[in-house]
């Protein structure tokens, strides 16, 4: 029982980031919708807006009420702030996840509650130009690690501050600034380079937004809620420039430690404005693991695609392709792909459905593909 | 008062925090076993092909450094492979394991498969 359920967990996508397809609707930086400028988390007064209108349907809403009006109801159950200083967000996501569907053996089926975050951002002076954001929430853990885990979780805690509107310092527990940050933190370009939902570390993030580009460097110290030796310190460094006008691309490079691993990790990305809000989304990348122990050693290599096409307003045809070879002198590699469905029927909901197909590629021996999907919901205020 | 138990209850908390180097010590550090030399070939296996990919369960395999441990979780059935689940759930033999690859290499089956069938 318990290994089925480390199964579901490990397997399941866990959608807790940002949108990066949004560089579909010309967003080109995260620091449009979110506090934090790599992305993810806590949403800003304008990404709250944009989820209610941009990226939501219109069609629930009585034909009279204007963009603007919605806009006004995207705060905070509903109503427009009265002041401009502190800000509350609750958010849930959860899941049913089937895997072997159809396996009369093998057919698994459980309801993952995923998420349930209540966040809280003070934020002073002109375009809130200082934040300190807290996230604390639910987040699963195996249950063979619960004598020593807990499932309630600062997820973030960070204070930032812009020196300049193109400058800004943040220190705090934040998402390790790597890649994209895809919404499919198992995804195996999230990973390899350890930097899934779970992954935040306390340290000190600097960035800067010029006109056609962003560049980003975090030093970290591990999550000072581990032991000491668990916790990874290093840093990394982030670059994307704007391509033909609303394309990006980026790479990026990771050092870390802990006392029983060394992990270098680099990136290439690309954001690619497909107009009226599709996307497409791609990364290449590896990681070279050093252990102290002398096994477990090599250099693991992958590879993200993802299209986002947008038919009407509120819903996206999704197709995720992923490539992920464990070990770059063995050859064997693994193909991860299937089609998605993402529907915001109205601000505040969103409603997903993916299928993924896992099939291993391997010289030396046929093994049967892996099937399973995931229907998600995912719900905030 | 009230504010400062809330703010350490966001920064730090009594527990751990799960993520991805939780079994990092389970995985990685140096590990005395003692047994045949077939039980400790195969420890390598499981180690590396095993307790490297998951950060609960099969990390916690690396601890087991018995063969006797081994055998009383049930992961393996003296003498026969084919019934001991250490086996059975691999892509070797037709089982889910592991999730991210196809087969482990002939070499290291061997080691299971060899250690299994004359641990007694």
């Amino acid at each position: 029982m318990k290994l089925i359920f480390f199964l579901l967990i490990a397997l399941c996508a866990l959608p807790s980031f940002a949108y990066v397809n949004f560089i579909g609707h010309s967003y080109t930086s995260c620091l449009n919708c979110h506090y934090n400028p790599s992305g993810g988390g806590a949403l800003n007064d304008y990404g709250r807006v944009v989820s209610a209108t941009l990226v939501s349907s219109g069609s629930l809403y009585p034909k009279d009420w204007s963009e603007e009006k919605i806009a006004y109801t995207s705060g905070f159950l509903f109503r427009k702030p009265k002041q401009n200083i502190l800000r509350t967000q609750l958010n849930y996501r959860g899941f049913q996840l089937v895997r072997d569907p159809g396996s009369k053996s093998n057919e698994q089926k459980r309801w993952i509650n995923m998420q349930a975050d209540a966040r809280v951002i003070l934020k002073l002076g002109q375009n809130d130009r200082f934040i300190a954001v807290l996230n604390y929430g639910y987040s699963p853990v195996p249950e063979t690690q619960t004598d020593r885990q807990t499932e309630w979780r600062s997820r973030e805690h960070y204070l930032g501050y812009r020196v300049t509107p193109k400058f800004g310092v943040y220190t705090g527990l934040m998402d390790k600034t790597f890649g994209l940050k895809v919404i499919e933190h198992t995804s195996f370009s999230r990973v390899t380079p350890q930097a899934t939902q779970n992954d935040q570390t306390h340290g000190v993030m600097l960035h800067y937004l010029a006109e056609l580009w962003e560049g980003f460097a975090h030093g970290f110290v591990g999550n000072l809620s581990q032991d000491e030796d668990l916790r990874m310190k290093g840093g990394s460094l982030m670059g994307e420039r704007t391509v033909f006008s609303n394309h990006r691309l980026g790479a990026s490079a990771m050092v870390q430690k802990n006392n029983y691993s060394d992990l270098l990790s680099y990136s290439a990305h690309g954001k690619f404005n497909l107009k009226e809000g599709s996307a497409l989304l791609a990364e290449i990348g590896q990681t070279t693991t050093k252990t102290k122990n002398g096994i477990s050693e090599g250099t693991a290599r992958y590879g993200l695609l993802q299209t986002y096409l947008r038919p009407i307003r509120g819903l996206y045809f999704l197709t995720n392709i992923e490539y992920f070879k464990k070990d770059v002198s063995i050859d064997q590699y693994l193909v991860r792909w299937g089609p998605g469905v993402q529907y915001f029927p109205i601000q505040r909901i969103e409603l997903r459905f993916d299928i993924y197909n896992t099939r291993s590629f391997d010289p030396d021996a046929s093994t049967p593909d892996t099937w399973s999907y995931l229907f998600q919901t995912h719900l905030w205020l | 008062m009230k504010f400062g138990f809330l703010l350490s209850l966001f920064m730090f908390g009594a527990c751990q925090t799960y993520n991805s180097n939780t079994g990092d010590a389970a995985k990685y550090a140096p590990t005395t076993i003692a047994g045949s030399s077939e039980f400790q070939a195969a420890f390598g296996v499981v180690k590396n092909r095993c307790a490297s990919c998951h950060t609960n369960y099969h990390a916690e395999w690396a601890t087991l450094t018995t063969e006797q441990q081994w055998k009383d979780r049930g992961l393996v059935v003296a003498g026969f492979p084919s019934n001991s689940p250490l086996l059975t759930r691999l892509k070797n033999l037709g089982g889910d394991m592991p999730q991210d690859s196809g087969n482990i290499p002939a070499d290291e089956y061997t080691a299971l498969n060899t250690w299994v069938t004359n641990l007694e």
